[in-house]
């Protein structure tokens, strides 16, 4: 068994990692801003492998919106506690699922507000800025989604259920073999779409995709942040050589912004 | 050349506002049912703005510098209000519009002088940076030169992201032949718009096109404005006022 849980006050290098059948890229960046500030990240990025099974979250906080990072810390966890829960029969119905989840995004707002209520702001800032971040706490912290589960449908065949949901503009690629199969997704970059602590999901923009539904023999994702998007230009996800160098150029730009990647082949 | 750059932290954008304090500030106009002074429905906006600057560049619970904004206030002569140039976060420290108080005349050339020596000195440090905006409001005709040549040569100032912007707010009761009934939903003034006003027509032959990521922006929080649009407000009521500091903000944010 393997977990792995983003730190959002460092950075985590790209690491690889075997976990069988798993062959797992990951890393996790705050923004150049962010890390000359030392401030927490508004990335969040869990995943975890046991019995033949990943389950993954990732989670982009809006900065605009209040202390994004609440909401993309909170909603990782919950997220990760309900992909558990499942049977692989449940994974296979994108429909049933998507209810599901849309229900539990609901019933977990109370939760979330209560944390935002709680979130104290250092007593030194500006009267306007203070101003500022009240009216934006009525509002709710959010953030955008991508979480899924790929379990394994023999012990020795790389056949393999995979189960995605998400919402919001983190990209989400898949391969089958060398071909990528992205298009299945019919995958809609929408950053307008995200979950809220205060209104849950904003926008109506839940999506799910199950692998049974294509009749592709999907072998390989890789779901990262926008802040990641100088990768996707390339057909396939570089080498763990040249992923820090293009993490460097992302974070170099003045536009940079937090870092979150996974890529899982099996 | 599309004013797509983001304002950040390492590229800011600058916006000047210019401020006519004329006497004629002092008239009364509507502002949401009520009489106030131009002058203060002015503030009121400008401090809304400022807000809004803040309400786009928080990241947590830190204030991000995405802005810098200069405050110049003019009759006769010109004020630097803000004493030099200011990031956003320095302005939420302060009050800037608390003591203005108006003047006599409108030396309307003499102020976009003011501003064309700033950007100039400005601009080579702005190159990476969202094109710089001037943001002008005013009631009445210019005292003094004509600002037209002036204000033409700064909108031929540029950097790699656009020529600089400069936009119109002026206050009249008597320009739309037609009153704007709903802010949220006036497509904006366009290029062949008539205006019952000499001095309005000018202002609007010296307002930029309205950028299309600005415009997005403004479609974002509820604005019906146009494709083809230009920069310039008529500031018959407070709400068009406060509509046009809207914009002079709308610059893309990450």
């Amino acid at each position: 068994m393997f977990s792995f849980l983003c730190d959002q006050r460092s950075e985590t290098p790209i690491n690889r990692l075997y976990e069988d059948p798993f062959f797992c890229l990951y890393g996790y960046a705050r923004s150049n801003e962010t890390q000359q500030h030392n401030d927490v990240g508004q990335d969040y990025l869990i995943f975890k492998i046991d019995d033949r099974s990943c389950a993954f979250v990732l989670c982009d906080g809006v900065s605009l919106s209040f202390c994004g990072d609440i909401a993309a810390r909170f909603l990782s966890h919950k997220l990760m506690d309900w992909l558990k829960v499942f049977h692989l029969k449940d994974l296979q119905d994108k429909d049933v699922m998507k209810e599901r989840l849309e229900a539990y995004l609901h019933d977990i707002v109370d939760e979330a507000t209560e944390l935002v209520d709680k979130k104290t702001l250092p007593p030194s800032m500006p009267v306007l800025l203070k101003d500022v971040l009240e009216e934006k706490r009525k509002q709710g912290s959010e953030a955008m989604f991508v979480c899924g589960r790929v379990d394994m449908l023999s012990p020795v065949a790389n056949e393999a259920n995979v189960f995605l949901a998400w919402a919001g503009d983190s990209r989400i690629r898949l391969w089958d073999q060398e071909e990528e199969i992205t298009n299945l997704l019919g995958h809609d970059l929408n950053s307008n779409q995200r979950w809220s602590t205060k209104r849950g999901l904003v926008n109506g923009g839940l999506q799910t995709f199950v692998s049974s539904d294509v009749d592709n023999c999907i072998d390989h994702l890789a779901v990262y942040s926008d802040g990641f998007q100088v990768i996707d230009q390339f057909k396939t996800i570089p080498s763990a050589e040249f992923l820090p160098y293009y993490m460097s150029k992302s974070l170099d730009s003045p536009a940079s912004d937090d870092i979150s990647f996974l890529e899982l082949l099996w | 050349m599309d004013y797509r750059i983001q304002a950040t932290q390492q590229t800011p954008a600058y916006i000047i506002y210019l401020l006519d304090i004329s006497a004629s500030m002092d008239q009364l106009m509507d502002a949401g049912g009520e009489q106030k002074r131009r002058m203060d429905v002015v503030t009121a906006a400008l401090n809304s703005a400022i807000r809004q600057m803040v309400f786009r560049s928080t990241k947590g619970s830190r204030l991000s510098p995405r802005y810098k904004i200069s405050i110049l206030a003019y009759s006769d002569r010109v004020f630097d209000v803000l004493g030099g140039i200011k990031s956003i976060d320095e302005v939420a420290r302060m009050k800037p519009l608390e003591n203005i108080k108006t003047q006599r005349l409108t030396d309307t050339a003499k102020a976009f002088a003011s501003v064309e020596k700033i950007l100039l000195k400005e601009l080579p440090g702005l190159q990476d940076c969202p094109a710089p905006l001037v943001c002008h409001m005013t009631d009445g005709a210019y005292t003094g030169e004509d600002p037209e040549p002036v204000v033409k040569r700064i909108m031929e100032l540029k950097v790699p992201d656009g020529r600089v912007l400069v936009e119109n707010i002026f206050i009249s009761d008597e320009i739309m032949a037609e009153p704007i009934a709903d802010p949220k939903r006036w497509p904006g003034i366009m290029p062949d718009t008539r205006l019952n006003d000499e001095y309005g027509m000018k202002l609007k032959r010296l307002s930029s096109p309205l950028p299309e990521s600005y415009r997005e922006m403004m479609v974002e929080t509820g604005y019906q404005i146009e494709p083809g649009a230009l920069m310039m407000l008529p500031g018959t009521n407070g709400d068009l006022v406060s509509l046009g500091f809207q914009m002079s903000a709308a610059t893309p944010v990450r």
